[in-house]
């Protein structure tokens, strides 16, 4: 687990892990790099171990859903219950581009790690 | 003053209906309130009821057995935290507007303020909902009515209900209500009130940095200390971290985050020295996907209860209130 104010993402083939606060010091920072994620046809963006996630991160998301719009893709997006609250209290939880699945909810285009 | 009685015609006009019915007794209820119900239901209007169990037991004494074509809304469904029973009707009127319907809602408001102190009623802070709503509201087509209560009231008070309906039904039937006030003059009002101050003993005083880590840390255990469970405490901490973040954005250091209880709520404030006042309707117009910002006080309007803005000399604060129930009860989806 990341240190309390930073967000490491790691790939792992298909799939981005995002762990830690995503607030308004570093979703600017993430999001070149997960913008050139998205590009690069990641499918999977899991937010299982983000801990921290306000306006910033709803932003940065959009971005994100904004640049898959564009390039005709659609992500998943493996959210824990507090960043599906913010989503959802932010009125942009449903939309064609994403899915929003729970941690443990079947869906995952990858299977959770440690499984054969 | 134009009077229109019972004119049903008239609810098809293309501006939004929102009504003030205020009742100061059950013959009122009887006399103005089921036969505007009454009417619609002769016309095959739906009807959605979200009111007291005494006007729904009024209500449908009267209706008899055509009670069963009025819909009656849980009131705990709706009527829980501020911003999430404005909103609750708002996504309401929105899925019935996209169905092509056009519901008459007929909504109670009632809002128990006794776990908040003495000075702060949540009631008043919602009028300032009811005054935003004739902008959110409009678009989707539905007649909105609120049914007040004046007996415990001040006129005051009831003066305000006055000022953020531009209808009343009155015993004649609908009119034009001669004290509306547009939503912004009504909340630039309420933005000219004074906060009283904190006390002097509270359990955090910090004066924050941008990375906002530390302070999140800390009012989580202060909540949980609180007898928060950690979940409710992370609607807490969002709110209060949007509000610190907004003040380092908008405002000025230094930034002052104080935490302390009141009644059985949580009380933070977030003072900076910008000086330059909040605009009065930010955070009540829900963010659309694309605008770049401005969810970080819609956030924390969603996820507390009341709040209150004050921008007095050079300083800039929001205090934020949380009480134990309506804190809990608002994370039932």
């Amino acid at each position: 687990m990341g240190p309390a104010g930073l967000c490491l993402v790691w790939r792992d083939g298909d799939r981005s892990c995002l762990d830690g606060d995503i607030d308004q010091t570093n979703a600017d920072l993430l999001r070149p790099g997960l913008l050139a994620d998205v590009r690069a046809g990641v499918a999977e963006f899991d937010l299982s171990a983000v801990r921290f996630f306000g306006a910033a991160g709803v932003r940065l998301l959009l971005a994100m859903r904004a640049e898959a719009s564009r390039c005709g893709m659609t992500m998943l997006v493996v959210c824990p219950p507090m960043v599906r609250r913010v989503l959802d209290i932010c009125g942009v939880a449903v939309h064609p581009a994403w899915t929003l699945v729970g941690p443990t909810e079947p869906g995952r285009a990858v299977s959770p790690a440690g499984e054969s | 003053m134009t009077v229109t009685v019972f004119d049903q015609s008239a609810f098809h006009h293309s501006a939004f209906h929102h009504s003030a019915l205020i009742i100061d007794s059950d013959e009122a209820l009887r006399d103005r309130l089921a036969p505007l119900i009454e009417r619609g239901v002769v016309a095959r209007e739906p009807i959605l009821m979200v009111v007291t169990a005494r006007t729904e037991h009024v209500i449908r004494g009267i209706l008899g057995l055509t009670a069963g074509r009025v819909a009656w809304g849980d009131r705990d469904g709706f009527y829980r935290s501020l911003g999430a029973a404005y909103e609750t009707f708002r996504r309401y009127l929105i899925e019935q507007h996209r169905a092509g319907r056009r519901v008459h809602v007929v909504a109670e408001p009632s809002f128990d303020s006794s776990e908040l102190p003495p000075d702060v009623s949540r009631q008043d802070a919602y009028l300032s909902y009811e005054a935003i709503c004739n902008r959110a509201y409009a678009p989707y087509g539905c007649p909105v009515t609120c049914v007040w209560d004046s007996r415990n009231q001040s006129d005051g008070f009831i003066g305000d209900v006055r000022s953020v309906h531009p209808y009343e039904i009155g015993p004649f039937g609908r009119s034009e209500s001669p004290g509306f006030r547009e939503p912004d003059a009504f909340l630039q009002d309420r933005a000219q009130r004074r906060l009283g101050a904190p006390p002097a003993h509270v359990d955090l005083d910090i004066q924050p940095t941008r990375d906002l880590a530390p302070v999140r840390a800390a009012v989580h255990a202060w909540a949980c200390d609180a007898g928060f469970d950690t979940v409710i405490a992370n609607d807490v901490v969002v709110a209060v971290s949007e509000i610190v973040a907004n003040a380092f954005v908008h405002g000025r250091p230094p930034v002052r985050l104080r935490c302390w209880q009141g009644g059985w709520t949580l009380l933070v404030q977030v003072d900076d020295a910008g000086g330059r006042p909040i605009p009065a309707d930010a955070g009540y117009m829900a963010p659309i996907s694309t605008s770049p910002g401005g969810r970080g006080l819609w956030l924390a309007r969603q996820l507390s209860d009341v709040v209150l803005i004050s921008t007095d000399g050079g300083t800039t604060s929001v205090r934020l209130h949380f009480p134990h129930g309506v804190s809990a009860d608002n994370r039932v989806s």
